[in-house]
């Protein structure tokens, strides 16, 4: 696959924008302080010097980029009502779109959630967004504070996308096409004359040290001998139940779906929903199997670390480290697997 | 590019019967036709206030859906303003329905609480239909609230009892004067009936109570967990599984379910009787 | 906090071993971000995990509504703030006063935790707190440090949060575009309200069952505006100056800024008034025929 260089990081963003009717491009920027995805196109000149440092960081942004193929909220009906009659109405179609800049963990994370919504029968919204979708990986250097990627089997160094993006000397940026998709992206980006065909650089992953990977079937089997212990209620003791680690997980994939109409118009969306919310599993009789934070809480982790694995035969986790950032009051999956204990890894 | 599973097709409400003060039993026919298992569901919706998984109370085999639905809520309090000329959204089926091949040739215990009864209904309906594969001995134990929750009533009154082979025990748990028959819970009645477990499948839907206690006394009365056949009904949204919060353990009600084996129940670690 | 996290050790093991108390809600060391982190101790052992410190940020007091925690006594660590929301607790009849052990700590102030650059600066809560430690003779008993503490000369409401007047100089369509920016970014997590130690209705309005008022999409600013105005019109009467709203916020949106500003025009309307000092109703809990109407057509 070829391998493609340009000469600063700001000649690939301006390439970029030259493909902008063609492709909508976001990258990894700074609002008030926070990290998270914006349209190139949004961005302002500090937002955009922002771009590079945060997108080579050893750590992902606050936001996942799971929001690019299962947004926060998508409407999939329009309808309008006359009298007892209702009209569904055209929706928008989606443009391509680019994706600079994830890191090895999210692209794992969507590569998870590809085996719930693209699995029988295929989420056609979903699956329209990761066709249309081209990703640019960025590398890192080293894990970063909070990330235990390599304990998931994710290599920090060597994302699987359809490009991957390194930097080399003053300022260069190279390109490697790892797909199809990523091969036309760069014959279109040869194209504009801002970049030259490159030998790749080397990838770091041969230093990379040798790291205690888990076992999802002993994780499994230490869950299933867990099931009853009282660690369950003990973390769900200083739980607050809101829903941080859910909504910036980037493997978690629960949803709603809800209508809203005023007069004669309205939508049907889905919308992410969240395990940890007592409302997710009350029933309109009144009646809900996971009543109490400590069910919730326990179900989640079982979620990652038991289910996922019996369904799928992977952990539904990617050790982006989120969680660990994120729970104001430190209930980590770190931490649950600290505190479960014994021989989880791959002897 | 596949087609959105969650996008319902119209379906026109054909017929509406009102079955007691809080519970309607509605006639559509889908603009495709949907060709369902007993046991299986779909989703009805109306656009802007919202869709929800109801149990198919029709056998399979006719140019008709029928779902009975009681009124509890903000979307089955709109379904219970529709008129017979009406469109609702429907989806599905969905779920895996009962194990009809491995019920063939057995003795058939029916057993429902209130709105329970409507699941039950398709397989009763189906077995009758195709009486050749099923020429066991029928029983339905049904009980409701009160006389005038009791649903089905041409059924459980009329039509069943008519049939060969086919016991219909009632019962309420509040007395009224016109009442003669069983006063209280489901699963007393199932003890005083001397059961016979023998060549016999129990099959039984209705609220997590209800079934909590039920498969008690059935295995107290020496039926064992491969007789015993259970429905669960949690709160689903996709219907397909995705969504998330229909899980038991790391099996989908929607979609694995919503019928079980007691014995594939047991290897469970959660409550499932939660 | 040597002394302190020392007593309250040796406190909460003697309540534990004596059965006085069945938990001690406070702090334990955190791992990796979090310094600190709400740590329940069950028996005398585990007490010895307890500390105090700069970083026991955290609002513990609403878990005592928590179902783990009903028909148990609890010893609760609270700080100055923590204690006027255990008062708005008991006053209205949320918790027992015999349910509950209050462990008083003579709080140094709490260190901002966003942006390493700023760790050694305490909270603008903090420095504006004129309420460190709960009164003596209302907690159990009041841990303080071997020096008699010094008592900060808490800096002015002002001075605490210049955000405010700079939101107040901008024009109305900066202002409005400033809260969008900020707004835009929330995903509805509910984290800023479950961690409020004074937002404590049984059931929360944004909780009901697909009710009409609100809808759950996460890329509607006006359903993010009205989930956030709501709540500061909720919780800013009964704000008792902790600083988790904005401090947990995942998308640092600075939630603080409303309810403090609410709070000044409330004591503008209403007279000052300090949560879980003055005594119960708080302003916005009750209504007085001649009090100003914001919403009819003669008010504004």
């Amino acid at each position: 696959m070829t391998t493609i260089k340009a000469t600063s990081f700001e000649s690939l963003l301006a390439a970029l924008e030259q493909l902008a009717n063609k492709y909508r491009t976001f990258a990894p920027t700074r609002e008030d302080g926070v990290t998270g995805f914006r349209p190139l196109d949004q961005m302002t000149e500090e937002q955009r010097q922002a771009v590079a440092p945060i997108a080579f960081d050893n750590k992902p942004t606050v936001g996942s980029i799971k929001s690019f193929f299962f947004p926060d909220s998508e409407t999939y009906i329009k309808f309008r009502r006359e009298g007892r009659k209702v009209e569904q109405e055209a929706l928008e179609a989606m443009s391509l779109q680019i994706i600079l800049g994830a890191k090895s963990c999210d692209i794992k994370s969507v590569e998870l959630i590809d085996k719930v919504f693209l699995a029988d029968p295929v989420d056609s919204l979903y699956q329209e967004k990761r066709e249309k979708s081209i990703i640019i990986a960025t590398v890192c250097a080293e894990p970063g504070k909070s990330c235990t990627c390599r304990e998931f089997g994710v290599s920090p160094m060597v994302p699987t996308a359809d490009l991957l993006m390194m930097q080399g000397d003053q300022d260069a940026v190279y390109l490697t096409a790892q797909t199809a998709k990523g091969n036309h992206l760069v014959e279109q980006l040869l194209d504009l004359q801002s970049f030259v065909v490159a030998d790749p650089l080397p990838l770091r992953s041969a230093s990379e040290a040798p790291a205690g990977q888990l076992s999802p079937e002993q994780v499994q089997n230490k869950m299933d001998e867990l099931f009853k212990s009282p660690l369950w209620d003990k973390l769900a003791m200083t739980c607050l139940g809101c829903g941080t680690c859910t909504y910036y997980c980037p493997t978690c994939h629960c949803y709603d779906i809800r209508d809203f109409n005023r007069k004669d118009q309205g939508v049907r969306y889905r919308t992410w929903d969240s395990c940890m919310f007592a409302n997710f599993t009350n029933m309109a009789g009144g009646h809900n199997p996971r009543p109490t934070r400590k069910d919730r809480l326990q179900n989640r982790f079982f979620h990652k670390l038991n289910y996922f694995v019996k369904k799928q035969g992977v952990l539904a986790c990617v050790g982006c480290g989120r969680c660990a950032e994120l729970c104001p009051v430190g209930i980590s999956i770190s931490r649950v697997l600290q505190e479960i204990g014994g021989d989880i890894h791959v002897s | 590019m596949c087609l959105n599973p969650l996008m319902p097709i119209n379906a026109t409400v054909t017929n509406i019967i009102s079955e007691s003060s809080d519970v309607k039993t509605f006639q559509v026919k889908p603009e495709t036709p949907i060709n369902h298992l007993p046991g299986q569901c779909a989703m009805l919706s109306l656009l802007g206030i919202g869709d929800a998984l109801f149990s198919i109370t029709s056998p399979p085999g006719r140019d008709y859906l029928e779902f009975s639905i009681k009124r509890v809520g903000k979307l089955t309090e709109a379904l219970h303003q529709l008129e017979v000329g009406d469109e609702v959204g429907i989806r599905g089926p969905y779920g895996n329905g009962f194990p009809v091949e491995d019920l063939k040739g057995k003795n058939l215990l029916f057993i429902g609480g209130g709105i329970g009864l409507a699941p039950l209904r398709s397989l009763v309906q189906y077995t009758l239909d195709n009486r050749a594969d099923y020429p066991g001995k029928f029983q339905l134990v049904y009980g409701a609230r009160s006389v005038d929750d009791l649903l089905f009533e041409r059924d459980i009154k009329g039509n069943w009892p008519a049939e060969k082979d086919f016991q219909v025990n009632l019962s309420v748990d509040v007395a009224h004067p016109d009442w003669d028959g069983f006063v209280g819970y489901v699963p007393q009645y199932l003890e005083q009936l001397s059961l016979d477990p023998d060549n016999t499948v129990g099959i039984t839907c209705g609220p997590p109570i209800m079934i909590k206690f039920v498969l008690q006394t059935l295995e107290k009365l020496g039926f064992k967990p491969e007789q015993i056949v259970t429905t669960l009904e949690y709160k689903m949204k996709c219907g397909v599984g995705k969504c998330g919060r229909c899980n038991l353990d790391e099996h989908y009600i929607c979609k694995d379910g919503p019928v079980f084996y007691l014995s594939d129940l047991q290897k469970i670690k959660n409550d499932f009787c939660k | 906090m040597r002394k302190i996290s020392e007593e309250l050790r040796q406190l909460a093991a003697r309540l534990l071993q004596s059965g006085e108390v069945d938990l001690v809600l406070g702090y334990t060391r955190g791992a990796g971000t979090r310094q600190s982190v709400p740590f329940v101790a069950t028996s005398p052992e585990e007490a010895a995990n307890l500390c105090f410190d700069t970083t026991c940020n955290k609002a513990l007091s609403k878990y005592l509504l928590q179902d783990a925690f009903q028909g148990k006594k609890t010893a609760l660590v609270v700080k100055g703030c923590d204690y006027r929301a255990v008062k708005l607790l008991l006053g209205e009849n949320r918790v027992e006063r015999e349910q509950v052990y209050l462990i008083g700590v003579d709080c140094p102030g709490m260190l901002r935790e966003r942006g390493e650059e700023e760790a050694q600066e305490l909270s603008p809560f903090c420095q504006s707190c004129q309420h460190q430690a709960p009164p003596a003779d209302e907690v159990d008993v009041l841990l303080t440090e071997a020096e008699a503490s010094e008592h900060r000369d808490a800096v002015s409401h002002q001075e605490a949060f210049p955000e405010i007047a700079a939101i107040e100089r901008m024009s109305e369509d900066e202002r409005f575009e400033y809260w969008k920016r900020q707004l835009n970014r929330c995903k509805r997590c509910y984290t800023c309200r479950n961690a409020c130690p004074v937002c404590t209705c049984r059931v929360c309005i944004f909780d009901r069952e697909n009710p009409d008022y609100i809808d759950a999409a996460k890329d509607q600013l006006a359903q993010h505006q009205f989930y956030h105005i709501i709540r500061s019109f909720h919780v800013s009467d009964r704000c008792v100056g902790c600083g988790e709203c904005s401090r947990v916020c995942p998308e640092g949106i600075p939630l603080h800024l409303l309810h403090q500003k609410l709070q000044r025009e409330l004591d503008k309307f209403y007279g000052n008034y300090t949560a879980g000092v003055d005594e119960l109703p708080t302003p916005l809990s009750h209504a007085h025929a001649d009090e100003p109407d914001f919403f009819g057509k003669g008010g504004k």
